[in-house]
């Protein structure tokens, strides 16, 4: 009786497991089986054909390589530039109470808060005005902008989960200020600056309304590139792009799921 | 060193926090090599003391000499304190060693140097073969050693101790506290020891303050404060004491209180002495603490030996009280009892 409720409960998981994983993964497949078929339609259950046509016609693009070297541009200068203008927020956020400091900590969502679409509509009329448009430091601004909140938010909880006395013990040890925040401080918050810098990497690299409304035609970036690709080529022309997208995501996740999950970094979370 | 500096100084020290006074004009010497233990309830003013001898809060008046110079003025970082946090603080992405390092590091002494100093006091608190671990894997009493090494590597001319044992299981309270009054003492530091453990307190120090309210009632070596608390904040504070109106148990004077030690309140067969009748008898051990209700008023006494039933009716007599007037002790009170009564 005790056995077949054990078995049935545990049969309940698998479905539920196989019900995620399909949810997960069936768009996953579904590009895959994309990429590589002539023609895939309903209601047949398989592809009619395999051809590597898709991806040669994908690399005959001339815009394929111009629009990864500026995606694996802007991606990297977007989480340096907001790295740079957010990380002293975010530690001013945790360490000192300032007036005005949670209208401001909860302000940072306005950028999240609107239609992007409008948004960027209204930035771009402001770039008009100021040249922006069509320019390496418009693309990152619009980029950064949609890193704001990663930036900010979780390397602020980050600096808050290092207890005060670890700081106050490297003063006492004759440190000054800034020796402490670079010694003690930041390397213990590491693990949550790395996720906020992954978090913003991504944002960037997919990052296609704001870059194509600013940045097109002279900046294509790969999302933009796709964007026209998916108007002008058959559904498996933009499967085979998703894939090639997708690799640099799923490289990153790869190369810092070790730093975030284990290892010594780690431990800096274990004292909260 | 000239005996007329004192190794710390503190010279009417105030603090106030949000309207409160936390520290209020707190005055103290401390010898050199001496180590004096603030003691109090939570809430007294003993941490937010210490950390304005560390340097992490400014008094808003009053000034801190260590070893004659004036430090008030200076951050921590250039005080010649060094401190042991309550929570030990040690930096989780680095080794013991490293940790153990870092001030030197930070104050540019020579990397060789730096090697033998970290050793040496590694091997002092008996840590050398955990020199590579990180602070996470070593135990709590371990890591207790370690903050404490971190301290001592700086040489200070001034430790500092936040509750440093409080974390720790009573068993290795025990050992460590000897451990660091042993490596105070043959180091000769000035040291001061905030807690609010009164028998760490006695145990470890010269001379005992007792805080109450942002000031100190009572500084004394721990024997002197027990054997005459100077008023009835202390008296009721170290060690356990009856409170009574008057010493034969009778009605007494206005403002005036009588503490008893539960060792001075001996019980005798039912016939002698004043009557009274056992209430709660508990177990200590090697004694026990007998409640004894006598002319309506509730005793404690400890007794050794044969203890009486709980209901028993039994004779009391108090050996020794101490006269309180208006909260002060009345130091006329420390001679036997017979002779005050005459």
């Amino acid at each position: 009786m005790l056995a077949a409720r054990r078995a049935g409960g545990r049969a309940l998981i698998v479905i539920l497991v196989l019900i995620v994983a399909g949810f997960i993964l069936g768009p996953l497949v579904w590009l895959a089986a994309h990429a590589f078929a002539t023609e895939w339609r309903y209601p047949s259950l398989l592809p009619s054909g395999l051809t590597l046509d898709w991806w040669r016609t994908v690399f005959a693009d001339p815009g394929l390589f111009s629009s990864m070297r500026n995606s694996l541009f802007f991606a990297p200068v977007t989480v340096l530039v907001s790295a740079i203008v957010c990380l002293p927020a975010a530690y001013a956020f945790s360490r000192f109470d300032f007036p005005g400091r949670r209208f401001f900590l909860v302000g940072l969502f306005a950028t999240n808060a609107f239609p992007k679409m409008g948004l960027f509509v209204s930035m771009a009329t402001i770039f008009y005005g100021l040249n922006l448009m069509e320019t390496t430091l418009g693309i990152v601004i619009v980029h950064v902008i949609g890193t704001v909140v990663f930036m900010t938010w979780i390397p602020a909880a980050a600096f808050s989960a290092v207890p005060r006395s670890l700081e106050e013990a490297a003063r006492d040890a004759g440190a000054g200020k800034l020796r402490v925040f670079l010694t003690v401080t930041l390397p213990m918050a590491l693990p949550g600056i790395l996720v906020a810098a992954v978090m913003s990497f991504l944002a960037s690299f997919d990052e296609a309304q704001g870059t194509y409304l600013v940045g097109a035609p002279s900046y294509m970036t790969m999302p933009t590139e796709m964007y026209s690709l998916v108007l002008n080529y058959p559904t498996q022309v933009a499967a085979v792009f998703a894939i090639l997208l997708s690799i640099p995501s799923v490289v990153l996740l790869l190369l810092t799921r070790k730093y975030i999950m284990g290892g010594q970094l780690a431990e800096g979370f274990q004292i909260r | 060193m000239n005996s007329m500096t004192p190794g710390l100084r503190l010279a009417g020290l105030t603090k106030i926090l949000g309207g409160r006074t936390i520290v209020d004009d707190l005055s103290l010497d401390l010898e050199p090599g001496e180590l004096v233990s603030l003691l109090g309830p939570s809430g007294c003013g003993k941490t937010t003391t210490l950390r304005m001898i560390a340097g992490f809060l400014t008094p808003d008046s009053g000034t801190i000499e260590v070893q004659g110079s004036d430090v008030t003025a200076l951050g921590p970082e250039r005080r010649p304190s060094a401190m042991v946090f309550q929570n030990y603080a040690l930096w989780p992405h680095m080794t013991v060693a490293k940790n153990v390092a870092y001030p030197l590091k930070v104050a540019r002494v020579a990397r060789r140097e730096i090697a033998d100093r970290v050793a040496e006091v590694l091997e002092l608190v008996g840590l050398l073969h955990h020199a590579d671990s990180r602070p996470a894997q070593i135990s709590g009493g371990e890591q207790q050693r370690a903050s404490l090494a971190r301290a001592l590597v700086q040489r200070p001319k001034l430790l500092l101790l936040d509750e440093p044992l409080s974390n720790l299981d009573a068993k290795l309270r025990v050992r460590v506290r000897e451990e660091i009054r042993d490596i105070q003492q043959r180091l000769g530091i000035t040291t001061v020891l905030v807690t609010h453990d009164q028998e760490e307190a006695m145990a470890v120090s010269d001379r005992v303050a007792v805080m109450n309210g942002g000031r100190i009632e009572q500084v004394s070596a721990p024997a002197e404060l027990y054997r005459a608390p100077a008023t009835e904040f202390v008296a009721g504070f170290i060690g356990s004491s009856n409170r009574l109106a008057s010493p034969d148990l009778g009605s007494g004077e206005n403002d005036v209180h009588w503490m008893v030690r539960p060792e001075h309140v001996v019980l005798l067969p039912a016939d002698e002495g004043i009557p009274g009748r056992v209430t709660r008898v508990l177990p200590h051990g090697h004694f026990a603490e007998v409640a004894v209700v006598a002319r309506g008023t509730e005793l404690r006494a400890y007794v050794s030996g044969e203890t009486p039933a709980v209901g028993a009716d039994v004779g009391v007599r108090i050996e020794s009280a101490l006269r309180y007037e208006n909260g002060v002790l009345d130091t006329r009170s420390l001679a036997p009892l017979e002779r005050i009564a005459a």
